[in-house]
């Protein structure tokens, strides 16, 4: 079991690695000549290699990345050209967190409602109820987050004036506060994640009580809301986390829009400023955040497995 | 005790006799079960067509036939797993103490189920849940239905796993069922299903799954612990000579409809239904010479037929066969469905 | 039962129209939603005949106008362009750009996933780790990535989007190489003495290249969906492009008085988006349980 788990912790370190040489790779491609910015107007031939050798710009490209990677682990991650902030502060230490807001309650908001739903759905097949889920699930898959967004904005925020439509506010500093401000855009972000649930929770529910073992509890007579919410339930885990594993992805890039629809200080918001003023530093950052956030969570997703299905514990 | 002999199918000690402990009928003894013109229809099919037999308090009846016959359906019937308005019902089903429950409701049934009624399924390892432990899958029926507590449930447990046949039962309660083989799935099977001390026992083709030399074991394993508890079983089998070995009584099915019934040494030693009789010449014997397979085909489910539903392949058929379908009447110590039996 | 002998040479012409009509009447949805995605192409390739305006004539007397004025039967944006017109060319943009990022990414996905599917040993662990580390960001965010990079304009995007998608495509490939070579016919044509290469290229390829028009019929509306993302966050294509994601940008910020400027690409584009799942899973529902299951 031992070997199984760091057998996986080293192919992800061997993933962020080969991340990490992207990312700096991207970082060089990208154009613009970082020391000319910083000396601005300042230039000179000698400031000009000064600043080279200060900056250790000088030295092969591999001692640059190890300079370079032993910088981001350490959590020295530069300085932005633009706010004069240090990178970490901005993007790890106020962006993350907003972006994690987000996702966390899109997450639990689609997971709560939707597994239910999907579990409805299931057990009265062919009703109008299945029917209404099943153009929801097609609909909520392909519809554009961030029109949808906008949407939410016109009618809960122009037309009904139930909730505020930009900004943040953090939950840990106003509760109901944050709650307001993060309900448009939980929303908007969660119904992609509503609808696959459901239809992944319907789908794999269906396949899952005609099972033999499934007839045999029944047999055994418990009554059937425990034959479907608990021998049903617990059946589904699997197939579910492996799908959210797949699809959190689709998450962070669904965030990504959504705060820019809803005026959300994220990673998002952060990595696209950044674009449009040339912060490579910036947006290398954003890249990094993003890829270990995937990287650790689908590890996670991985080590789970045993636990969710005890078919695949080793013996 | 005798080992059992499967080659023998004219064997004339049936297994419960060597144990002992046959229970003579009384004449007027109420029977435990009694099915009378049962019809199962799905859609447009008729699975089951005025199925009729009866079990006694103690005994131990086979449901008899091929894939398709209808035996397992019945099986799910009477453990109210097929119930109305899934599939249309008609005809009765008496249970001695609760009535006709084939007009019983979810609530009725949730009573009787793993209390009054048990079933133990083909495939065990299909039918244990794979992500619930042994332990956890024995004892929720002991502390749901009997309401012990979860330390009386836990002695209970190793104690019904024990007298399964399974040593170091303690470790076994905290295994997962894709840990056990075959046959010890059987045996946990058989010790959730007899936990409640059933009256009535279905055993929906208990070994098929399992190796030849399992089967044995557990066919006896049913019937030891049946007896003990005085409980009556109803098998579902495909295999002729098991039928023998272990049934006091025989319902012979085809194609959702009896032909023939009675007590198995009866019927099997000296069928007089040609269906019976062919299935008796397929079992091969150490003396068998020449098989006589039956001629190929299946039956048809449509509910418009009215005839007898083997006639189609049957080799004494008559005109009338497929026009009438023929009464199951007493013929010589049995109930025969047949216009032109054997003698 | 149908008398199936008379009428023979009668009956052929009408056998055919009743048949696919018994197909449309089985799959509604599909062809509903074939009929929507066909009505979009023809009106992106025959853009410039259909659209009653130029995409970027400015009619200044009647900006912002809503829909239903005059002449401007979907309304104006804040520019006094056309809205129908505008969004009929971008349907143009939208179905360019998520073909040829398609395209991109299926070609890349190819490449990287064969070589991961044939070869063994170290190689393959890395080429997996590879692969692994494409799929570690999201699309969106990668193609982000590559326009900090290359620049804001369409081309870009196609490329960007394309890039983004070699990951994705490159699992697909891989899972099915792996398949195909574990097929019978496979190690009975290297047993025959058939050389690797030839075996790759005859036996192996044409099975790995139909499941990938599959998906890369599938994956269509997933790169329009990312490039009009792209454009939505203004790191897309560049204005005055008529590109929905670019339109619903623009008319975000007049959703309180005129709704239809973003309302009328944002509708075009969840339409099309939704006809193109339809049209996508009935593709895979039909090609898919032969090939895979």
């Amino acid at each position: 079991m031992l070997l199984f788990a760091a057998g996986k912790v080293l192919q992800t370190l061997m993933v962020l690695l080969i991340v990490s040489v992207v990312s700096f790779t991207l970082l060089k491609l990208a154009p613009g000549d970082p020391i000319q910015i910083m000396l601005g107007t300042e230039n000179s031939p000698e400031a000009y290699a000064s600043l080279m050798k200060q900056l250790g710009l000088d030295r092969p490209m591999v001692e640059q990345y190890f300079h370079w990677l032993k910088n981001f682990v350490t959590g020295d991650w530069g300085v932005s050209y633009v706010g004069k902030a240090p990178i970490f502060q901005y993007a790890f230490v106020e962006a993350l967190p907003v972006t994690l807001t987000l996702a966390a309650s899109a997450l639990a908001l689609s997971i709560l409602i939707g597994v239910p739903l999907g579990v409805l759905s299931a057990t009265r097949r062919g009703s109008g109820w299945d029917a209404i889920t099943s153009v929801f699930t097609l609909t909520g898959t392909s519809f554009p987050s961030f029109y949808l967004g906008i949407l939410l904005i016109w009618l809960f925020g122009v037309k009904l004036g139930l909730f505020p439509t930009m900004g943040f506010v953090a939950p840990w500093n106003d509760f109901w506060g944050g709650v307001a401000h993060m309900t448009l855009p939980a929303i908007t972000l969660s119904i992609y994640f509503l609808a696959m649930i459901v239809r992944m929770t319907r789908a794999n529910l269906i396949e899952v009580l005609e099972q033999p073992y499934i007839a045999a509890a029944r047999a055994r007579g418990e009554p059937n809301w425990r034959v479907v919410w608990v021998h049903g339930l617990r059946n589904i885990l699997m197939p579910l986390v492996t799908i959210l594993g797949l699809q959190l992805g689709a998450l962070l890039q669904g965030a990504v829009l959504t705060e820019t629809v809803f005026s959300l200080p994220g990673i998002g918001q952060m990595i696209t400023n950044a674009v449009l003023n040339r912060e490579y530093g910036i947006v290398q950052a954003g890249v990094m955040i993003t890829a270990c956030l995937f990287i650790t969570t689908n590890l996670l997703v991985d080590l789970a497995y045993p636990y969710l299905d005890p078919r695949l514990r080793p013996r | 005790m005798k080992p059992m002999d499967l080659g023998a199918a004219r064997a004339s000690t049936s297994l419960p006799a060597a144990l002992g402990q046959r229970i003579e009928p009384t004449p007027e003894a109420k029977p435990l079960l009694k099915v009378e013109e049962l019809s199962l229809s799905r859609g447009e099919s008729l699975i089951l067509d005025n199925v009729t037999f009866s079990l006694r308090r103690g005994g131990t009846l086979g449901l008899l036939g091929e894939s398709g016959a209808g035996k397992s359906t019945i099986a799910l019937t009477l453990i109210g797993l097929l119930r109305k308005p899934e599939v249309g019902l008609s005809g009765t089903i008496e249970l001695d103490g609760a009535g006709n429950v084939a007009e019983a409701g979810e609530d009725a049934w949730l009573k009787l189920r793993g209390r009054r009624v048990a079933m133990i399924f083909q495939d065990a390892s299909a039918a244990l849940n794979p992500c619930f432990t042994i332990g956890r899958q024995l004892m929720t029926p002991l502390r749901r239905v009997m309401g012990l507590s979860r330390s009386a449930a836990r002695a209970r447990a190793i104690e019904l796993l024990e007298s399964v046949g399974l040593n170091d039962a303690p470790s076994r309660l905290s295994a997962y069922p894709h840990q056990l083989s075959g046959g010890m799935q059987q045996r946990v099977m058989i010790a959730i299903a007899l936990s409640s001390n059933p009256d009535l026992l279905l055993a929906d083709e208990p070994t098929s799954a399992l190796d030849v030399t399992i089967q044995a074991q557990i066919i006896r394993l049913i019937l030891e612990e049946t007896r003990r508890r005085s409980s009556s079983c109803i098998f579902v089998l495909h295999d002729l000579a098991l039928a023998s070995q272990c049934c006091d009584d025989i319902v012979v099915l085809y194609g959702g409809q009896v032909m023939e019934t009675g007590p198995s040494r009866i019927v099997l030693e000296a069928p007089m239904h040609p269906y019976t009789a062919a299935l008796k010449g397929c079992v091969l014997e150490f003396d068998t010479e020449e098989l006589k397979p039956l001629p190929s085909g299946a039956p048809s489910f449509a509910s418009k037929t009215p005839g007898c539903r083997f006639a189609p392949r049957c080799t004494r058929t008559l005109e009338k066969c497929a026009a009438s379908k023929p009464p199951l009447a007493d013929v010589r110590g049995r109930k025969l469905a047949c216009w032109n039996p054997l003698t | 039962m149908v008398d199936l002998s008379a009428d023979v040479t009668l009956s052929k012409q009408p056998a055919r129209v009743s048949a696919i009509l018994a197909f449309a009447r089985s799959n509604i949805f599909f062809v509903i939603a074939a009929t929507v995605v066909a009505i979009f192409v023809l009106s992106a390739v025959f853009a410039p005949l259909v659209a009653p305006h130029p995409p970027l004539d400015q009619d200044m007397a009647a900006f912002m106008s809503p829909p239903l004025t005059e002449s401007h039967v979907l309304g104006t944006d804040s520019f006094g362009r056309d809205l129908l017109s505008r969004t009929i060319y971008g349907a143009r943009y939208a179905l360019a750009i998520g073909f040829g990022a398609v395209l991109i990414g299926a070609m890349g996905g190819l490449i990287i996933g064969m070589a991961a599917g044939l070869s063994g040993g170290v190689t393959e662990w890395a080429l997996m780790r590879f692969i692994d580390a494409l799929l570690a960001l999201p699309s969106l965010i990668m193609a982000i990535a590559f326009i900090s990079i290359l620049g804001q304009g369409v081309d870009k995007v196609i490329l960007a989007v394309g890039v983004a998608l070699i990951g994705p495509f490159s699992r697909t490939v891989r899972a099915d190489v792996l398949q195909i070579k574990a097929q019978a016919f496979v190690e009975a044509a290297g047993l025959m003495g058939v050389k690797r290469l030839a075996i790759i290229w005859r036996h192996i390829l044409p099975n790995v290249i139909f499941p990938l028009a599959v998906q890369a019929t599938i994956r269509v509306s997933y790169a329009v969906l990312v490039s009009s993302g792209l454009s939505f966050l203004g790191i897309g294509v560049a204005p005055p492009t008529p590109d929905w994601g670019l339109m619903i940008a623009e008319g975000r910020s007049f959703v309180s008085f005129a709704p239809w400027i973003a309302g009328v690409p944002g509708t075009a584009l969840a339409i099309l988006l939704i006809a193109l799942s339809i049209v996508g899973d009935g593709v895979r529902e039909h090609f898919d349980p032969k090939l895979r299951k």
